[in-house]
């Protein structure tokens, strides 16, 4: 207790309980106005409150005084003054307990406040945490979900054609939104055979896509790139940021051609490091697997395309595979039953030999639906399962082709000799017609039957003559002067050598006056032979027409009759020296390889026109 | 055909290995009065030069034993010789008159008519006389 009196009032106060110190700071004044005033610690604020002769009590932070007393009045008593204190100190006591107390809520309530604040702190935090995984794992989640979904969709797109070219739309989708972008594209590389990389590039824009697969001596490597690209697509290439990978010795390169600088990198590289590997196992897989069906398809439409049966059947004539059967029936049904129509395997089928363990050489002849075939097998396993390879060929087809071989070699052999006889007759011919000459001149007055006889003999020496001249014709590689002829006078004269082969067939001519160059008797000879084939193939009603089309570069003149044509087959052979289809006896085979031979030296061309259906028809085809 | 006179006799020897052409040549030229030598090969016609006094010698080129060329080679008298051959066309190609200045002609077989041959024959000949 602090209790400050002014000295010459301390006789005044009497002892109160209230003055033990008890640790408590109570500060009282009592005194008069200029002791209060220089004790009192309220600040600025100093009230001089009483007059001279008066005494106060005042709290010390208090500038109204509690209690007022006359000094003439404490002389004469003290006891007021006693009751008046301890009631002050006892107020304040009082006062400050409760301040006590309140200065003690004040600090539990900022406790709490700050305790409060604190955990609200905390659980904001917590809140923050907890939002932020949030985000990070539905991101992360999206990422899946979009990768899942990518690989999704190469999965569905897989056995598309253009698989390739929808990743690379599917891509642009995507990648568009980071930047702006002129093309993506790829390139894989795989080694070749023979010691070249194989390399396939195909580019999209947002529209349209190129591919090329080129083979190259050397890899292509990243920064070489963009040299690579202008190269092989002729074009200006800008700026390309690439991803690649390596597997074994394939390398993949995925490329975007950007404008400089406008786009997001660090979210193209997160995308395309998620995806990079995927594309380049699925495209590598794809261009192989492409290149593979390619192959397999090429095989299938040649399998396919022959035009007898071929089967490939089991041990028990189940099909396998076949160029004549639907792909239901295979494995069901049997070969015989499609093929040949029957119940049974055919007689002689190789495979039924085979089980039979028939010791005779057979030619392996079946029958299918009234023709012969003759079957050409072998044998070969897989998995411990026999199966049998059959190529089925007509027999008919075969011996028809055997003939022709023959027929060839026959008539090869016929030229041969018939052009040495050609030069072995014609030396005793012209000693013939030389010494009938000769007798003819001596003996001519003896007698006219004598004359008119060995005139007789020397026409047959001609006539001798003039064939070997035909059969030495081919083989004579005379120089050929060509000269401005006019082809219908030309004709005229071939058609009076013709009179005895045109009989009563219709003949219509329609030739205008043309010069071309030509060697006279070279194209007399070919028109002869054409008009007198067209003759001996008509019947004697049959007409024929010769007549001329005007083009810019060419005279075609064109001999058409309306006989039975030529049959497809002898197309490829028809100008072969020896060929003929007349019979024995008939035709040299020597009329249409002579007559091409003789236009060919006379710089022009016989063309025989496979269109034309209602006969036979030849242009003779000249140069303008 | 007419009969030379004594002045154009000559002796001519004919060399070809076909039978009818030798003998059909050989008559008609006799027949106009010539003296002729008639050889079926090179090597009798080599000997009929060296025995014989011949002015003129139609000589075939392919014949067995020795052939036209050898014998053009061989002669060693210096006179008119008319070649006749299949060869044609190109015959002229194989002969220079460097090689074998001999030769006053050709005539390609096979003939036309006889009297277009002998005929021919007689015309060469006669230029050559002419000329030297």
């Amino acid at each position: 207790m602090n209790l400050i009196v002014q000295p010459i009032y301390k006789k005044y106060i009497k002892d109160d309980p209230l003055f033990l110190k008890n640790g408590h700071t109570i500060q009282c004044l009592i005194g008069d106005s200029g002791f209060l005033s220089l004790h009192q610690k309220t600040g600025d604020k100093t009230f001089m409150i009483t007059a001279a002769d008066h005494i106060a009590i005042s709290s010390i932070k208090d500038v109204i005084p509690t209690y007022i007393f006359k000094i003439s009045d404490i002389e004469k008593t003290s006891e007021p003054l006693n009751m008046a204190l301890h009631k002050e100190l006892l107020d304040i006591k009082k006062k400050y307990k409760i301040n006590l107390a309140k200065t003690d809520v004040e600090q539990k309530r900022s406790e709490l406040e700050h305790l409060n604040y604190f955990l609200k702190n905390k659980s904001d935090e917590k809140e923050i945490t907890l939002a932020d995984f949030h985000a990070k794992e539905l991101v992360k989640k999206n990422k899946e979900k979009k990768l899942l979904s990518f690989l999704d969709y190469l999965n569905s797109e897989y056995e598309k054609s253009d698989f390739i070219l929808e990743v690379l739309k599917n891509i642009w989708q995507d990648i568009k939104k980071t930047g702006t972008f002129y093309r993506l594209g790829f390139v894989i590389q795989s080694p070749n055979d023979n010691d070249k990389q194989k390399i396939d590039i195909v580019e999209f824009d947002g529209k349209i896509d190129r591919a090329k697969s080129i083979s190259s001596d050397n890899e292509i490597q990243v920064p070489e790139l963009n040299q690579f690209l202008a190269n092989v697509f002729k074009r200006p290439v800008g700026k390309l940021i690439s991803f690649f990978t390596e597997k074994d010795k394939n390398k993949f390169i995925f490329f975007f051609e950007a404008q400089a600088m406008d786009y997001d990198i660090i979210e193209i590289e997160a995308y395309m490091l998620d995806r990079i590997s995927l594309l380049s196992i699925v495209m590598q897989k794809w261009y192989a697997e492409s290149a593979e069906i390619k192959l397999l398809n090429q095989w299938q439409h040649l399998f396919k395309s022959y035009k007898n049966p071929i089967h490939v059947i089991d041990q028990d004539y189940k099909l396998i595979q076949s160029n004549y059967a639907h792909g239901a029936e295979y494995g069901v049904k049997k070969c015989y039953q499609i093929l040949a129509l029957r119940d049974s395997p055919c007689l002689n089928c190789p495979l039924l030999l085979k089980t039979k363990e028939s010791p005779k050489e057979v030619k392996n002849l079946v029958s299918i639906q009234g023709e012969e075939f003759e079957i050409i097998n072998s044998e070969f396993s897989i998995n411990k399962q026999n199966y049998f390879f059959m190529i089925y060929e007509n027999e008919n087809e075969i011996s028809l082709l055997k003939s022709d071989m023959i027929q060839a070699e026959k008539m090869s052999t016929i030229g041969q000799l018939s052009n040495h006889l050609a030069h072995e007759l014609n030396n005793p011919l012209t000693g013939l017609k030389l010494y009938a000459e000769m007798l003819l001149s001596e003996h001519r007055l003896v007698s006219p039957v004598y004359e008119n006889d060995m005139n007789e003999v020397l026409k047959a020496i001609s006539r001798s003559q003039i064939i070997l001249q035909d059969l030495k014709q081919f083989a004579n590689e005379d120089q050929t002067e060509l000269v401005g002829v006019d082809i219908s006078e030309i004709i005229k004269k071939t058609m009076t050598l013709l009179k005895s082969v045109l009989r009563n067939r219709r003949i219509f001519i329609d030739l205008k006056p043309t010069e071309i160059l030509a060697q006279p008797n070279y194209l007399q000879q070919v028109l002869f032979n054409l008009i007198k084939n067209s003759c001996q193939a008509m019947d004697d009603k049959g007409t024929l027409k010769v007549y001329q089309i005007e083009s810019d570069r060419y005279f075609d003149f064109i001999i058409e009759d309306n006989g039975p044509g030529l049959p497809p087959q002898i197309l490829n052979q028809m100008f072969k020296p020896f060929f003929t289809t007349k019979q024995v006896g008939q035709g040299t085979g020597l009329g249409l390889f002579i007559s091409q031979k003789l236009m060919r030296r006379m710089n022009a061309d016989l063309i025989f026109n496979s269109k034309f259906n209602k006969g036979t028809q030849f242009i003779l085809r000249f140069n303008k | 055909m007419t009969d030379v006179n004594d002045r154009c006799k000559i002796n001519i020897l004919i060399v070809d290995d076909e039978d009818l052409i030798r003998k059909a040549l050989s008559r008609c030229f006799s027949n106009k009065g010539h003296h002729v030598v008639s050889a079926e090969n090179g090597v009798i016609a080599l000997e009929h030069l060296k025995s014989e006094n011949i002015d003129l010698m139609i000589l075939d080129l392919l014949m067995p034993e020795k052939n036209g060329f050898d014998v053009l080679t061989e002669m060693k008298k210096n006179i008119p010789v008319i070649v006749i051959s299949a060869f044609s066309g190109t015959a002229t190609d194989h002969f220079s008159s460097d090689e074998y200045p001999q030769v006053v002609g050709f005539i390609k077989k096979p003939f036309e008519h006889l009297n277009t041959v002998i005929e021919h024959i007689e015309g060469l000949y006669e230029n050559y006389i002419r000329k030297i």
